[in-house]
């Protein structure tokens, strides 16, 4: 993975850079030892890993803004950082650069039930929020699979998702307000404890921003008081396309569930194995439907939903009972990505949407590629939206797999593409997906994104070489030809 | 005397000299762009002009009139998306949706008439351009969120996309945000891509009358507050003071000239009439209550939405305030306490609607500090064109703000040349 070059004249200044920071934090909010900045290299996709120049560790917002401010003036690059739990290296530091952990903001300042939101420090996790308020009825909804340990401003930057999305919408959609920081130091806010309605909607264009836009230093989401019951449904099917068929159905009726989840065959018996959820193992498709809301709703939409899946085909149908027995059908999809880890020694999960309608056809395809690539590959779905998370088996110790399993996913990716879907549903591009951005844009629509970019950060000093396959100057970017035409993708230099 | 008649009927803005551009191709799109960029003239963008006079009023050379842009590309029902050009009517895409059981989830409101526009006749471009929501905002959010992508030409004369067809989509900056309500001032949409969602089987409301005499704002309030914070999904959540309630054209909400609460349920009919029955017992404590069937709670939320009962008078400045909403009726008394006006409350008390009597330029830092103890927004959606050409109608005046909001407008139109002006006072 080719990053911006490191600059020798900031890596000279290291000790001078050191020490200025240390002016702006406690003394242990500054790790420069390399034992110590070794924990910072990578996030959670390992493959990539980097050293940074240093890490800090502010606890307040006029900290990060003097940071900020500093870095700014001395031309120094910044990489922000959550709790590196994100899969797309959206995180992965730079050799001249700063990383900016916001760690130690892990306070929630305010529980406003009255106006059904609370305020919380960025480095909040995004279950923290939900075990705030639980105990008056509320949760939070948004709940990626790692809410155990990712954190809400992490959750802003990427817009993460998770299995209820379906229902009640992405980060974007529960998020009210911010406090960030831009590069010059400034402090922004945006939003509050009201739905914005004028003006640009700076709130919706920072989430999803993955870091090149500002620090996030505070975040005001909406919450939810949590439903009466929740209810899940576990479908067998002796084919992938009846199980997608069941699902175009169930939405066709006009039943938009809760979550909606899909296993392939190979993901249903690895994840049946490590967690004995009691999953069927004849079977080539497994459906978990989620329901929630009154009692009575949740009754009669069951009942709707076994008419469906028994004329859809359904080989096996079970409802759950018990709240215990619902978290049992969902202790497999759960566990997914550490079961095939127990199969496979390593693995890639990948992270395409695609139109609904083409998820037999794309699965398909993807059994072809696994045969012309010669790794296997497990398939685990968000089936209500279309996002698919393909997992990649391979070694990494046997010469050329990694390389033979990052081309396979580089295939399916451009797949999605092809069939009208998005390289990215939820995981971002980070520095994973980014040399594949030409696939899905062109090079006037990458361009016109950062010229975005050079609104809030004309030094391109925030996370520079993430997301973007070519970094381009603001003042070249600025520049007005009147051309006429579509432009092509050109062969573009890589980092 | 007929030419002189025919001429008198007409407004000032209607008898343009301005140079007209009609385009039906994008590529005449870039042309009149690119026209315009080597001319140095601005242009003014618009559909069917239900709501031009929504923003600033626009100082432009010419004309740039998308109205062609009329088809419907794409509909897929199974994939939960429509696909139009801008110029496409919103209320022949919802009649379309309507056959296929589905609607767009924010309930689009029908803001011409407002305006002094016939109903019915506003362009989807311009529904996404003002990033517009109903009553059902407080639950299925605005445009800005069901908004999936989009193509455009930049006032650079470039056309470039965003987002696609499928929700769940983190692959660059997503645009599609900041196009919704950006009213023209970014770029020219060419296509858009909005998600639909199945039509709720069932929708009831319950209408609470309260007690004639004292002002019920503050109890309305709690009682929204209640229902929202509940966990029955309750999807409309309005309150109309007595002062009000005889401007409606309903005959449910005119009738017994009390001020009323009304609350909307909406999902399959088991399920909308158990918590219709939890809700009602929560309400009866206060007063009379009456529930509202499928058809009458339709009118019901489009005259809300609509801001029906402040479009008979559109020579009224009307304000649109947003606060948090559990404050609704202490910003409610205090705005009535600085200016003589009538005002209703939505979402939950998150938005109010508020007629003033008259314009006088004292109210806007009045209503700026009212507003802003509570940190929420104030805009003047209706006034004089001369009155809005005198302030900066968004009134965003949050340090910081104005500057980015101008670093982004150059970012897609360096030379300023879609509706200047439009967002923010110029220079």
């Amino acid at each position: 993975m080719r990053m911006p070059e490191p600059d020798n004249a900031i890596l000279d200044h290291r000790s001078e850079i050191i020490a200025k920071l240390k002016s702006f934090v406690q003394a242990d909010g500054v790790i420069s030892e390399e034992d110590a900045i070794r924990a910072y290299e990578c996030d959670a996709l390992m493959a990539y890993r980097q050293l940074p120049m240093v890490v800090v560790l502010p606890e307040t917002t006029q900290q990060v803004a003097a940071i900020l401010r500093y870095c700014y003036e001395q031309n120094i690059k910044i990489v922000p950082r959550g709790a590196g739990t994100g899969l797309s290296g959206g995180a992965l530091p730079l050799a001249d650069g700063v990383t900016l952990g916001l760690g130690k903001f892990n306070r929630i300042k305010e529980i406003d039930f009255e106006n059904r939101c609370v305020v919380a420090q960025p480095g909040v996790t995004n279950l923290g929020i939900t075990q705030a308020v639980e105990s008056d009825g509320f949760y939070y909804a948004p709940d990626p699979s790692s809410q155990i340990a990712c954190s809400i401003g992490g959750n802003v930057a990427e817009n993460s998702g998770g299995v209820h999305c379906l229902k009640y919408g992405l980060t974007t959609n529960n998020l009210l307000g911010l406090e960030m920081v831009l590069m010059s130091g400034e402090v922004l806010r945006i939003g509050g404890k009201h739905l914005v309605a004028a003006g640009y909607d700076l709130l919706g264009i920072i989430t999803g921003s993955e870091g090149l836009l500002g620090v996030v230093t505070e975040v005001t989401v909406r919450i939810l008081k949590k439903p009466e019951t929740a209810r899940a449904l576990l479908l067998g099917f002796n084919s992938l396309e009846t199980s997608a068929e069941c699902v175009a159905e169930i939405i066709g009726k006009g039943i938009i569930p809760a979550g909606m989840e899909m296993m392939d065959k190979k993901s249903t018996l690895a994840t049946e194995e490590f967690v004995n959820a009691g999953y069927p193992l004849d079977v080539e498709a497994l459906l978990i439907v989620e329901l929630d809301g009154t009692e009575i709703e949740v009754s009669h939409l069951i009942k709707q939903i076994e008419v469906i899946a028994s004329d859809a085909g359904a080989t096996s149908i079970r409802v759950s009972h018990s709240e215990e027995e619902r978290l049992n059908f969902w202790s497999g999809r759960k566990n997914a990505f550490p079961a095939i880890g127990r199969i496979s020694p390593d693995y890639i999960c990948m992270d395409g949407t695609i139109p609904r309608k083409k998820l037999s056809f794309v699965l398909k395809k993807i059994t072809e590629l696994s045969d012309i690539h010669g790794l296997g590959c497990a398939n685990v779905f968000h089936a209500g939206d279309g996002n698919l998370h393909p997992l990649i088996l391979f070694d990494a110790n046997k010469p050329g797999e990694l390389e033979r399993a990052e081309k396979f996913g580089a295939d399916i990716l451009k797949l999605c593409v092809k069939v009208g879907g998005v390289l990215t549903g939820e995981h971002g591009v980070g520095v994973e997906k980014r040399d594949l951005m030409g696939e899905m844009f062109t090079e006037a629509d990458l361009k016109q994104q950062q010229r975005l970019k050079c609104a809030f950060d004309p030094r391109q000093l925030l996370n520079p070489g993430k997301v973007y396959p070519k970094l381009h100057r603001c003042a070249e970017l600025g520049k007005l030809h009147v051309h006429r035409g579509v432009l092509p993708f050109s062969h573009i230099p890589r980092f | 005397m007929f030419i002189v008649g025919f001429f008198l009927s007409l407004t000032f803005q209607d008898f343009e000299i301005m140079q007209h551009n009609l385009p039906s191709t994008k590529d005449e799109v870039i042309q009149i762009i690119e026209t315009a960029l080597k001319t140095q003239s601005s242009l003014e963008v618009v559909c069917h002009k239900t709501k031009r006079s929504y923003g600033r009023p626009v100082d432009a050379d010419q004309l740039l009139d998308m109205k062609n842009f009329s088809s419907v590309i794409n509909y897929e029902p199974s994939e939960l998306y429509i696909q139009c050009q801008p110029g496409a009517k919103v209320s022949d895409l919802s009649n379309i949706l309507d056959q296929n059981k589905q609607c767009f989830a924010f309930e689009p409101p029908d803001w011409g008439p407002m305006f002094g526009s016939k109903a019915g006749s506003g362009s989807v471009g311009a529904l996404v351009a003002c990033n517009l929501a109903g009553s059902r905002r407080i639950k299925q959010g605005a445009t800005r969120d069901h908004l999936l992508g989009f193509h455009a030409i930049s006032g650079r004369g470039e056309e470039f996309k965003s987002g696609g067809t499928v929700v769940k989509n983190v692959a660059g900056f997503d645009l599609s945000k900041l196009m919704a309500g950006s009213l023209g001032t970014l770029a020219v949409m060419t296509q858009l891509t909005i998600k639909v969602v199945p039509k709720p089987e069932k929708a009831r409301s319950i209408l609470l009358y309260w007690p004639k005499g004292k002002s019920s704002d503050h109890p309305a309030i709690k009682v929204m507050t209640q229902a929202l914070g509940s966990n029955y999904e309750v999807s409309g959540a309005s309150h109309l003071p007595q002062s009000v309630v005889h401007r409606s054209k309903l005959n449910f909400v005119n009738a017994k000239n009390s001020a009323i609460t009304a609350l909307r349920i909406e999902g399959p009919e088991p399920s909308v009439e158990a918590r219709c029955t939890a809700l009602r017992r929560i309400l009866i404590k206060f007063g009379e209550t009456e529930e509202l069937h499928t058809s009458n709670s339709l009118k019901l939320w489009k005259e809300i939405s609509d801001v029906a009962i402040f479009s008979e008078d559109t020579s009224r400045p009307l304000w649109r305030i947003m606060v948090p909403p559990a404050f609704g009726a202490d910003i409610g008394k205090k705005v009535l306490k600085s200016m003589e006006g009538d005002l209703f409350y939505d979402w939950g008390g998150g938005q109010i609607w508020l007629a003033s009597e008259s314009y006088q330029n004292a109210m806007v830092p009045k209503l700026f500090e009212i507003v802003n103890a509570v940190g929420g927004e104030v805009n003047l959606v209706r006034g004089s064109k001369k009155v809005r050409s005198e302030i900066d109608v968004f009134m965003q005046k949050k340090p910081g703000i104005l500057e980015l909001t101008r670093k982004i407008k150059k970012a897609f139109d360096p030379e300023e040349i879609l509706n200047p002006g439009r967002m923010y006072p110029p220079g």
